[in-house]
């Protein structure tokens, strides 16, 4: 046997394969023909307009024209989390390249959040450490390589919308923090995807694809079920009522205030306010006096949390127009102070603990955070009062 | 529509497709480059199917000769700049991934072209004739380039020892 042979046979590892590599074959057969007939297109056309341009120019040497090439992608800069620090340049936008964003045999995929802080009058966004999936990458992996570019998200929308003159534009959304993904793989360096939610983006360095399936939506959704399914119960803290509400937090009108909403922050992409099961809930009844509410019962809810998070689910359902309860002017800042307040504190199996404020008098409203109040179904009504 | 593969095509790639993806890792030392590799070598061969006597033979000269010319260059641009401090958490398998990293980092300290006449006479076991005919060079070139990336590897410490009487 030939020991050098042997030797680098032995150290390959177990590559992953396409599913079916003669279809991806086949595709790229099929986008070198189109590249090869847009550069016969191009040079056509190059050959036309210097036929045009070149006894002009001989005849009439006006100012050279400077056209500006695609920069190089700058360095990713790698903060103590090993996400994208700041300073980073993902790139160019404008520019594309044909082939899948990223590579295939990704071992685990994170969420890095690069505060923006550059919005005056806002409160400082502190640096969270990354959301790290392990489970389902390949599938993630497959969606983000799934993503079509910009001529076949024009295509997508056309025929979905019969829009034949679909416009792509980005909005202007100021969102505190620049979201990418880290893609670690076992036998070469990370790969860093930009996240660009104002232009539904997703950039590598030359690569430009576009969210015709929202990719943060789909991580969201399995960095919920992975958490829940990896966070020891043991170890989470069951809610617990505090005695008193301050009467900036109860009035809102100083940040951080208002009910706590733990469960939130991996809520995106899912209209449901609670999807994972709960771990435990509590409810706790305050009265107001000279502006702070003070604590004069409790009560577990621990004894029916499924029927709980159902009921507590419906409350909160969405249609096209919003909240499907009414919007009432009650319990936000400017509105008539609240003189009595139950809150259902509940905690789920990611470890994560929201509040729900529900005000009873002088009117009444269900109040969450980032949401104005919404008139409390019976069925809330009844969880606190029977 | 796609376009169907052509007669018998399908069926090469079945058969021959694990051996050239190693071929192809062993050059690029990277999964998903070692699939692109093979991939453009097969489209390749897609395109000039019916007039191949030989398959196996064009695709691994695509395959090498791709990865001679342009490949460093195309992957330039994908790769991210800057490396993580951190290192990958160790494994059951970790023994075995660090010998497999260090064959992978040693070959990356020779040139393309050794690297290349490493993997065609010692994994592919070609004669030095036939590897200088695919790669397009001199016999007495692949037998230099050869015996300098065997000194190479050998003067490693972190692999194996290879035994001296290994012919170039």
């Amino acid at each position: 046997v030939n020991p050098v042979g042997k030797l680098l046979t032995d150290a390959v590892p177990e590559l992953p394969s396409p599913l079916d590599r003669v279809a991806e074959v086949a595709a790229r057969v099929r986008r070198t023909r189109r590249r090869t007939g847009g550069v016969t297109v191009g040079l056509v056309a190059v050959a036309v307009a210097l036929a045009v341009a070149v006894p002009q120019l001989l005849t009439d040497a006006g100012p050279q024209r400077y056209t500006d090439l695609p920069r190089p992608a700058g360095p990713v800069l790698v903060g103590a989390d090993s996400c994208p620090g700041p300073g980073t340049d993902f790139g160019p936008s404008d520019v594309d390249s044909p082939g899948p964003l990223v590579p295939t045999g990704a071992v685990e995929v994170a969420l890095c959040e690069l505060p923006v802080n550059d919005m005056p009058g806002q409160p400082p966004v502190a640096q969270e450490p990354p959301r790290v999936l392990r489970t389902g990458v390949a599938e993630h992996v497959a969606l983000l390589n799934s993503l079509p570019d910009k001529e076949r998200y024009i295509e997508l929308i056309r025929d979905k919308y019969g829009q034949p003159d679909a416009q792509l534009g980005c909005t202007l959304i100021g969102y505190p923090t620049e979201i990418s993904l880290r893609l670690r793989y076992p036998d070469r360096d990370p790969v860093f995807v930009l996240l660009d939610r104002n232009c539904s983006t997703a950039r590598v360095e030359q690569r430009v694809r576009y969210w015709w399936t929202d990719p943060l939506a789909d991580f969201f959704d399995r960095y919920r079920k992975e958490l829940g399914q990896t966070t020891d119960p043991r170890t989470v803290k069951r809610p617990d009522c505090g005695q008193t509400i301050t009467a900036d937090r109860l009035r809102m009108e100083r940040y951080p205030s208002g009910p706590v909403d733990g469960i939130g922050r991996n809520r995106y992409g899912t209209p449901t306010m609670l999807p994972n099961t709960l771990l435990g809930a509590v409810i706790c009844r305050y009265t107001v006096a000279n502006s702070t509410a003070g604590l004069t019962a409790t009560k577990s809810l621990d004894s029916d949390l499924p029927g709980l998070r159902d009921t507590l689910n419906k409350q909160f359902e969405r249609d096209a127009n919003g909240p499907v309860q009414p919007l009432v002017e009650c319990g936000m800042p400017g509105d008539p102070a609240p003189t009595r307040l139950d809150t259902i504190l509940v905690v789920d199996t990611t470890g994560a603990a929201s509040e729900f404020w529900i005000v009873r008098a002088p009117c009444a409203a269900v109040i969450t955070a980032g949401m104005a109040g919404i008139t409390p179904t019976p069925a809330v009504l009844r969880v606190l009062d029977q | 529509m796609p376009r169907p593969a052509p007669p018998g095509f399908a069926e090469f790639v079945g058969d021959r497709s694990a051996a050239l993806l190693r071929a192809a890792w062993l050059l690029t030392g990277d999964s998903a480059r070692a699939e692109d590799l093979l991939q453009t070598a097969l489209a390749a061969v897609w395109r000039r199917w019916s007039l191949i006597d030989d398959p196996e033979a064009y695709v691994r000269r695509a395959l090498f000769t791709t990865y001679l010319t342009w490949w460093r260059r195309r992957w330039r641009g994908e790769l991210p700049a800057s490396a993580p401090p951190e290192r990958a958490a160790a494994g059951d398998h970790a023994a075995e991934s660090a010998d497999r990293d260090a064959v992978r980092r040693a070959l990356s300290r020779l040139s393309r072209q050794q690297r290349a006449i490493v993997v065609l006479r010692y994994v592919e076991d070609l004669s030095v004739a036939d590897t200088a005919a695919l790669l397009g060079c001199s016999a007495a070139n692949v037998k230099v380039q050869a015996a300098r990336a065997l000194a190479v590897l050998r003067a490693d410490p972190h692999i194996k020892p290879i035994d001296s009487e290994v012919r170039q």
